[in-house]
Parts: C-alpha cells; sequence; structure tokens
C-alpha cells in the first residue's frame, strides 16, 4: 500500500528518479575524461568506480526520501495511518531500491560501452551481485535518512553516517564484481556473494526494529 | 566509601605500575628492540576503546527499552571518551607501522578496523551536535550508536578477507610475547579500562551538570515570563 | 629509532591529558554557573527580595 503510495507519487512529479539518472550519466562522462584511462587500463579500478558512482546517486535519493515529507509536513499525517509503523519504513526502502534499480539498469550498459570496458561477466551471478550490493544500501540507507533528516545540516550529515557502515557493503560488492570481470579471482566471487548476504541480513533486519524508535512522536 | 573517592587512585596507581612493568619489568623484543614497548599501550588503548563502544550499544539498548536519561549519559560518555582511546589506538598503530615496516599507514586489517570504528563513532557524536531536542537527541544517538556496534565484526571480517586479496608488500612481523611481557599487556589493559571507567564518570557527570543547568536556566525564563 | 616509542607514548599521555582538563574544566565552569544560578533563583523566590526589586524598577 505505502509502498505503491510512494512509487506512485514519484511517477507522476518524476523530482526524485530523473536527477538520480541524469546524474549518474554525468558522474560517467566525467570519469570519461578525469580518468585518462579506458578500457584494460582501466579495468582493475573498474568495478570500484561503478559501486562508488551507485551509491554516491543512491545517496541523492535517500536525501529527498525523506525531505519532500519534512517539507509538506506529511509524516505526522503518514504516522496516524494505523499500520504499524514498520510499514512506512519498508515503503520507503522498497522506494529508494527501486530509484537506485533502474539507475543501475539504465547506466550500466553506459559504464561499460563509454569507458570501454567488456562485459565478460556471468549473467546470474553479476545479477545476484548487483541486487545484493544494492538491498543492503537502500535499507540502511532509509534509516539514517530519517535519522538525518531531523538534524541541523541532514545533507551533510547523512554521507557521514551511510559511508562508514557501509563499507562492509563496498568490499563486498567492489570485490565480487572484480572476481566477476575476470580483474581478481574468478571463483572468489561465492565468498564476497556471501558477505553481501550477511550484511543485507543484518541490516534489512536491524531497521526494522529500530525504525520504531526514530518516528516515535 | 564512594568510587569518586578510592577511584582516581587505583588508576594513578594501576598506570604507574603499568608503565613500569612496560618499560622496565618486561624485556626488550628480540627483533625490534625497545621501540616494541609502544605495544602495551596500543593494545590497551585499543581494547579499552572496543570496550566503550560496547558499552554505547548497551546503553542505547537501555535507554530505547526504558528511556532514563541515565542511560544516555552513559552512552555519550562513553562514545566520548571511546573515541579518544579509539584515536590513540589509531595513531600508535600508525606509528607502529612505521617503525615496523617503514610506511605511516598499512592497511592492515585491525589497524584499519580500527579506523573505520574511528569513523562511525565520530559520527555518533556529531548525530548528538547536531539535534536541538534533548530525547530526540538521546533517541538517534542511541539508535546509530546500535547500528554502529553490530557493524563492527562485519567490517572487520570483510577487511580481514579483503586484505588476504590484495597482496601483503611488507608481511606483520610476528611478536614472540613471552610471559612478562604478557603480564605487563595485561597490567596495561586493566589500568585503561579503569581510566576509561574514571574518565565516563567524570563526563557523566558533566552531563549531569550541564542537564540540570538547562533546567534551571529554563526555570529562569519562565520565572520571567510570569512576573 | 627510540623516537617512535616517544613518539608514541607523547601521543597517548598528551590526548589524555588534554580530555582530562578539558572535562575537568567544563565541570568547574558548570557548577560554577549552577551556584550562581541557584542564588540567583533562591533570591527571587523570597517576597521580599523580590518586593525590593520591584522598588528598585
Amino acid at each position: 500500500m505505502l509502498v505503491w503510495k510512494e512509487l506512485r507519487a514519484e511517477a507522476r512529479t518524476r523530482e526524485t528518479l530523473t536527477p538520480m539518472v541524469i546524474f549518474a550519466l554525468v558522474v560517467v562522462t566525467v570519469f570519461g575524461f578525469g580518468l585518462r584511462a579506458t578500457g584494460a587500463d582501466l579495468a582493475p579500478v573498474f568495478p570500484g568506480l561503478l559501486w562508488i558512482s551507485f551509491y554516491f546517486v543512491g545517496l541523492l535519493g535517500l536525501g529527498r526520501s525523506f525531505s519532500s515529507e519534512r517539507a509538506q509536513e506529511t509524516l505526522p499525517g503518514l504516522l496516524l495511518v494505523p499500520a504499524d509503523r514498520s510499514f512506512i519504513f519498508v515503503g520507503k526502502a522498497l522506494a529508494n531500491l527501486v530509484f537506485l534499480g533502474v539507475v543501475e539498469l539504465v547506466s550500466l550498459p553506459l559504464f561499460f560501452g563509454l569507458l570501454g570496458v567488456p562485459f565478460t561477466a556471468p549473467l546470474a551471478p553479476f545479477c545476484a551481485t548487483m541486487i545484493l550490493g544494492t538491498v543492503g544500501f537502500a535499507s540502511i540507507g532509509t534509516l539514517l535518512a530519517a535519522l538525518a533528516a531531523h538534524t541541523r545540516a541532514a545533507e551533510m550529515l547523512l554521507p557521514v553516517l551511510v559511508f562508514p557502515v557501509l563499507i562492509p557493503a563496498v568490499i563486498g560488492a567492489v570485490e565480487a564484481t572484480a572476481s566477476l570481470l575476470g580483474v581478481s579471482d574468478p571463483l572468489g566471487w561465492k565468498r564476497w556473494l556471501g558477505l553481501l548476504l550477511a550484511y543485507d541480513a543484518l541490516f534489512v533486519a536491524l531497521p526494522l526494529v529500530l525504525f520504531d524508535y526514530l518516528v516515535e512522536p | 566509601m564512594s568510587p569518586r573517592n578510592w577511584l582516581p587512585w587505583t588508576a594513578f596507581v594501576a598506570v604507574l605500575l603499568a608503565l613500569f612493568l612496560a618499560f622496565l619489568y618486561a624485556p626488550p623484543d628480540a627483533n625490534l628492540g625497545d621501540t616494541q614497548r609502544i605495544f602495551y599501550f596500543h593494545v590497551a588503548s585499543a581494547w579499552t576503546g572496543l570496550l566503550a563502544f560496547t558499552v554505547v550499544c548497551v546503553a542505547g539498548v537501555a535507554y530505547l527499552r526504558g528511556g532514563a536519561p541515565r542511560w544516555d549519559r552513559l552512552g555519550l560518555a562513553s562514545a566520548e571518551v571511546g573515541l579518544l582511546f579509539i584515536t590513540m589506538a589509531v595513531l600508535t598503530g600508525s606509528i607502529w607501522a612505521r617503525f615496523a615496516w617503514g610506511t605511516w599507514w598499512e592497511w592492515e586489517p585491525r589497524l584499519t578496523s580500527a579506523f573505520v570504528l574511528w569513523l562511525m563513532y565520530a559520527a555518533t557524536l556529531l548525530v548528538r551536535n547536531l539535534v536541538e531536542d534533548p530525547a530526540r537527541r538521546a533517541r538517534y544517538a542511541a539508535v546509530f550508536g546500535i547500528i554502529a556496534f553490530a557493524d563492527v565484526p562485519i567490517v572487520f571480517m570483510s577487511v580481514r578477507w579483503w586484505r588476504s586479496v590484495h597482496p601483503v608488500v611488507v608481511s606483520a612481523a610476528g611478536l614472540e610475547l613471552e610471559p612478562p611481557m604478557v603480564l605487563a599487556m595485561v597490567v596495561a589493559v586493566v589500568a585503561f579500562t579503569l581510566l576509561y571507567v574514571l574518565l565516563v564518570g567524570e563526563r557523566m557527570h558533566l552531563a549531569a551538570l550541564e542537564e540540570e543547568l538547562a533546567e534551571c536556566k529554563r526555570a529562569l525564563r519562565e520565572g520571567e515570563r510570569v512576573r | 629509532m627510540m623516537t617512535y616509542l616517544f613518539l608514541g607514548y607523547t601521543a597517548i599521555w598528551t590526548l589524555l591529558f588534554v580530555y582530562f582538563l578539558y572535562v575537568s574544566g567544563r565541570q568547574r565552569a558548570l557548577e560554577r554557573d549552577l551556584r550562581w544560578i541557584r542564588e540567583h533563583l533562591e533570591a527571587r523566590e523570597q517576597p521580599v527580595a523580590s518586593a525590593q526589586q520591584q522598588e528598585a524598577r
């Protein structure tokens, strides 16, 4: 229900998704100019570039997910919805997941194409890496966005809160991608996917418990 | 007798004893010589930092369950003092890296994890600084403290695995700890733990004073308004 | 080589000492403020004192 509300509102206004997609394109372009390397020279650092870009773009979406509520004062209204409060969290987190997923779908071909890195990864584990790398981020990121939204300097605080907590996900996602693209040990990805899975399990469960305490009146 | 009377002296004596053991009792390391003596207080501060962050998490859970301001004060004090000890651990670790491996920073798993911990707890204190309302500040800090603590084991594990993929340039010279060295280390850990308890107690007292002052100021202002 | 040992210990004890000074300094300042405010509040609660204040105005 709330997920639908969130996604439909977004489809109407497009005020988060469009800037996110365009920002992703801008990032690829800037990398193209700034790195002075393409193709094989770039391959060792390519997984890192990919994930850091996605996480930064995702951060843009996170920052918005509670700021529009704050501006329109709809959070008190939402809290009156006679549902468990964690539904609000689930709605927001899923919306963030979908947004970042769309951004990834659109910009992945561009990352590979424009930076000249050949896509050699087996498709199924690659998709799994993308999904697992995004789920944990969307979940913990949404919780921290809710936390940052009611502080002074919310925009500044959010990245400072998110990135240290995100470090295991960054390591897992980057290493799995590197392994799948043949940059490092081609069999190593299983272990990294395991790490991502553990991270996701922890940081999907924990926000569900903790979100109630954040929005308590 | 209240702990405020005897704790400072106990901590003082323990620190003196630890210094004595570290410098005069423990023998110099066979490979690394006298400089190895950084090790005792490096380990002690890392241990105390970790302990402090465990306390932050426990205090956070207790605060969210019960809501007593005392738990929030403990969380604040422990985060601040923990940040102090972790800073010391990272600094001495960096100095250790410089002398043992020749570089100021080595992406050694424990040192790197300690640094990530540092970042997370600096963020906790930032949250506290940036929220106005005291009740909300306490809740937010508790929530972030719990998240950060839950992240610690997984950070440690991932950094370890990550390190095993990236070839080690210099090998970490294994320390052979002789019994006197172990004793010196244990005493240093105990001394720093006492120091931690002492500092946290003082910091909690300070936080209580701050709250009382805010309360008095509020009363004063309301008095003005009534008149 | 002993420089590093010296550096390490300086870092540790300086940090501890500075923090201790900070906490005790703040405590003393706060205790002073509190004492002042309490005296102020008590003075106001006494009707005589407040009447005197009114006259003074």
